[in-house]
């Protein structure tokens, strides 16, 4: 029969790594806190097997840290994974008593055991294993040493439950617990029956959910548990998890004192008062410097395809045909209009990713936390802020992670300022067609630009929508580790293989439903055909930024997706040999001014960044108040930021 | 623990020269600006914001790339003085502006090869001098000279 084995542990110890290990799977893998917010599945052999977002306890804070305390208390999977960090054994112990205190049956992976090879640190394992009652198994999951023991001892553990460890306290706090066991065997029977000494704690330490549980359905329990419970009993059990904790770390632990680590010397320089957010800005400058001028050649190379697949449909006997030309500027054409950007955008995510997983990214929410701190927004927000780099949808549901709700639902709606991979291909060809060479330049001072919005409109919320303290902002700073080529790799075409997805679906449904659009009614002049009537219809709003019927339309089907924008400019404006032709049409399109270019280009980084996104919105607060006003203030501030570039433009430039 | 910073000498010329010389280059880039938009820095108005289709430089990319070189330049001049009197801080900014000179060097030479593909690619013919910087030399070379230092860590710190 099927079981259900669940992978927990803290945040950014490589659950996520052992989890695509055992199940071949290749679920994001991030070097910092906080990537998984939501339980993913695999299998090993015929059994389920669920990863958990990391949790330092099972005493819930964020919806993040439900999400995993739920599975384990009330899913009652059959095998805990819990995954250690041999590297920080002291702080990972903690969540381990826990889940011995749940009476489960588990196995421990002591991981990144090549840290405590490389640290000269020594762990005894047989020890430890004897020392907790738990089999433990040592790997370095990131080089796969240790899967296939670890898959070993699953399947051992899954046949064989093991014993379940006992964890006893003091004489003091054993005679309460077992008082409030006798309690809830006489009057709340149902209530947890098979882990009833664990619920004994949890009341005793007044956990809200646990107390709140007991309320719903023995309310008359609470009041005789209350009676037990003295006022310090949550710090007394902490406080002999931590002794505990001490004596297991001083039979097994061996480390070498106070060792110089790359992460102690490369942060005094990144987490600099001073140098920190220059040396952030400087490290953004240098990704999408990358990501334009070492795209050019491969956008070369998909141009060559597109002439190799549309000419010879031009140029046969029925090139001139309607259907000739569905398929040749249609189809090829509106299609390549996005893929031609298909380079660009998988080295963004390279580049995204090689910070990532080098530990740095964690570094650049740290020292953006001392800005953030002064306007009352949540450090742990712009981690957020800096997922929406790739694309807006996961970062939005990323923050879940974040415990206080104000926090949250700011952190939720000014999440699409942050430019995604979707608007880059506008920011490319325009840029490119304006600035030449420069257009690395533009496209950063885009990207910074969202950032200022993101924060200045979380600044407005955080005063007059959501007011109230600022949360304190925890986040571990993993070490630094050189990236490797295959999690890098990896990484690049997970979050490129949705912006394949999409042209695949939406884009393409969206670039036929324009090519129709166009062509209708039958046989009338572009000028009059429906998709140009839709143009005509909007453009009354945007003739004050001077923005024509074409780049109307390009904003309005944006709407659907931002990669559209381009394929409409190709659609209406006839589809250009290559990528800088079609770019010097739509900049004469924009009136062959640079300062309207611009703010086009501002307008399609502030408004709503597709329909999928509002979505997304909806799902996380579960309110249509929020997902609407959300969309109406993105278009407001797009159009005021538009308006904005042209009055300072026409004023200085 | 205390950490103290052996060869102190050496590692301070390189600071130095690392800090000389790119803030030299940033120096240029900022008069590339001077060059390119003289109004800028006089009159404040009608400044070309872009040269459509040249290709020859932007005054927000001059800027960009001067703030970024003088940022290494800042890191390496930082470094000067805490690595004379030894402390583990000097050490960690020259390590660091080593790591960014060599990011710099990188991006700058992947930037070149772009720029030399693409014009290959389209018959045009690579000059390689085009989109070639000085930083990329520079950057790579005392960025691998840091990197000796830093990968040879127990030579120059004690503890």
């Amino acid at each position: 029969m099927a079981q259900t084995i669940a992978v927990i542990g803290n945040p950014n110890v490589g659950k996520t790594v052992v989890f695509n290990a055992l199940t071949g799977l290749r679920a994001h893998v991030a070097n910092w806190p906080g990537v998984t917010v939501e339980k993913k599945t695999g299998k090993l052999d015929d059994n389920l097997i669920v990863d958990l977002p990391g949790v330092y306890s099972l005493s819930p804070v964020a919806v993040d840290d439900l999400i995993a305390r739920n599975f384990i208390v009330r899913d009652n999977p059959d095998l805990v994974v819990d995954i250690l960090d041999g590297t920080n054994l002291e702080r990972n112990l903690y969540l381990a008593l826990l889940l011995a205190e749940f009476e489960v049956p588990l196995v421990f992976a002591l991981n990144m055991m090549d840290v405590v090879r490389t640290r000269k640190m020594q762990v005894d394992v047989g020890k430890l294993g004897e020392l907790l009652g738990v089999p433990i198994v040592p790997t370095a999951a990131i080089k796969k040493e240790g899967i296939d023991d670890l898959k070993r001892q699953i399947k051992t553990a899954l046949a064989r439950k093991p014993p379940i460890p006992s964890i006893k306290y003091s004489q003091e706090l054993e005679s309460r617990i077992e008082k409030v066991v006798g309690i809830l065997a006489e009057q709340a029977g149902t209530f947890y029956p098979e882990h009833r000494r664990w619920a004994a704690i949890k009341l005793l330490e007044n956990d809200k959910e646990v107390v709140k549980e007991l309320r719903a359905s023995y309310p008359g329990a609470v009041t005789k548990v209350d009676s037990v419970r003295v006022l310090d009993d949550e710090f007394a059990f902490a406080s002999e998890r931590y002794e505990k904790i001490a004596e297991i770390v001083k039979a097994c632990y061996v480390k070498e004192e106070d060792a110089l680590t790359t992460s102690d010397i490369l942060d005094k320089v990144f987490l600099h008062k001073w140098f920190g957010i220059p040396i952030f800005m400087a490290m953004m400058w240098m990704l999408f410097e990358f990501t334009f001028h070492f795209g050019a050649p491969f956008m070369t190379m998909i141009e060559w395809v597109q002439g190799a697949l549309s000419d010879p449909i031009l140029e046969s006997s029925w090139g001139g045909t309607w259907y000739a030309s569905f398929l040749a500027d249609g189809i090829i054409g509106g299609m390549f209009s996005v893929f031609i950007f298909l380079p660009n955008i998988f080295l963004m995510f390279l580049g995204l990713s090689f910070l990532e997983d080098s530990g740095y990214l964690s570094r650049a929410a740290f020292v953006m936390d001392r800005l953030m701190y002064k306007i009352g927004f949540h450090g742990r927000s712009f981690v957020s802020l800096i997922l929406g780099f790739g694309c807006n949808i996961p970062a939005i549901m990323s923050a879940r992670a974040i415990e206080d709700e104000n926090d949250r639902l700011t952190t939720i709606l000014v999440n699409q300022n942050i430019s995604c991979g979707a608007r880059l291909p506008v920011y490319i060809i325009i840029g490119g067609a304006v600035w030449g060479a420069a257009a690395g330049s533009i496209v950063y001072s885009l990207y910074a630009l969202g950032i200022l919005a993101a924060i200045s409109m979380a600044l407005l919320f955080r005063k007059t929508l959501f007011k109230g303290e600022r949360a304190p902002f925890v986040l571990e700073l993993g070490d630094y580790r050189m990236p490797t080529a295959k999690y890098t790799g990896i990484h690049m075409w997970e979050r490129g293989r949705e912006f394949l997805k999409k042209a695949g679906t939406i884009i393409f449904v969206v670039v036929v439903v324009m090519w129709c659009l166009q062509y209708l009614p039958w046989g009338v002049e572009p000028g009059d055909s429906a998709l140009y009537k839709v143009g005509q219809f909007f453009s009354p709003v945007f003739i004050p930024l001077g923005f024509g019927i074409v780049a109307t339309v390009g904003l309005v089907f944006g709407f659907l997706a931002k990669e559209v924008v381009v394929a409409a400019f190709a659609m209406m404006l006839g589809v250009a040999e290559d990528a800088g032709d079609l770019g010097a049409l739509i900049f004469a399109d924009l009136g062959g001014n640079p300062v309207i270019a611009f703010s086009y280009l501002v307008f399609v980084l502030l408004y709503v960044p597709c329909v999928a996104s509002l979505g997304a919105i909806y799902r996380e607060t579960g309110s249509w108040k929020w997902t609407a006003f959300s969309a109406l203030y993105g278009v407001g501030l797009a159009y005021l930021g538009a308006s904005l570039v042209q009055l300072i433009g026409g004023v200085w430039f | 623990m205390e950490v103290v910073v052996e060869r102190r000498g050496g590692l301070t010329a390189l600071a130095i020269f690392g800090g000389v010389t790119f803030l030299a280059l940033a120096a240029l880039e900022v008069s590339a600006i001077w060059i390119q938009y003289p109004a800028f820095f006089t009159s404040g108005g009608n400044i070309v914001i872009g040269e459509v289709n040249e290709g020859t430089g932007f005054w927000l990319d001059h800027l960009l790339k001067s703030f970024v070189v003088g940022l290494v330049a800042g890191l390496f001049l930082y470094a000067c003085p805490r690595l004379k009197t030894g402390t583990l801080e000097g050490y960690s900014f020259l390590v660091g502006a080593g790591v960014m000179a060599l990011g710099l060097g990188v991006i700058f030479t992947l930037s070149w090869l772009g720029e030399g593909l693409s014009a290959l690619l389209e018959n045009e013919g690579w000059n390689i001098l085009n989109a070639f910087r000085l930083e990329i030399p520079l950057g790579i070379g005392i960025g691998i000279a840091v990197l000796g230092i830093w990968k040879n860590q127990p030579r120059y710190i004690s503890k």
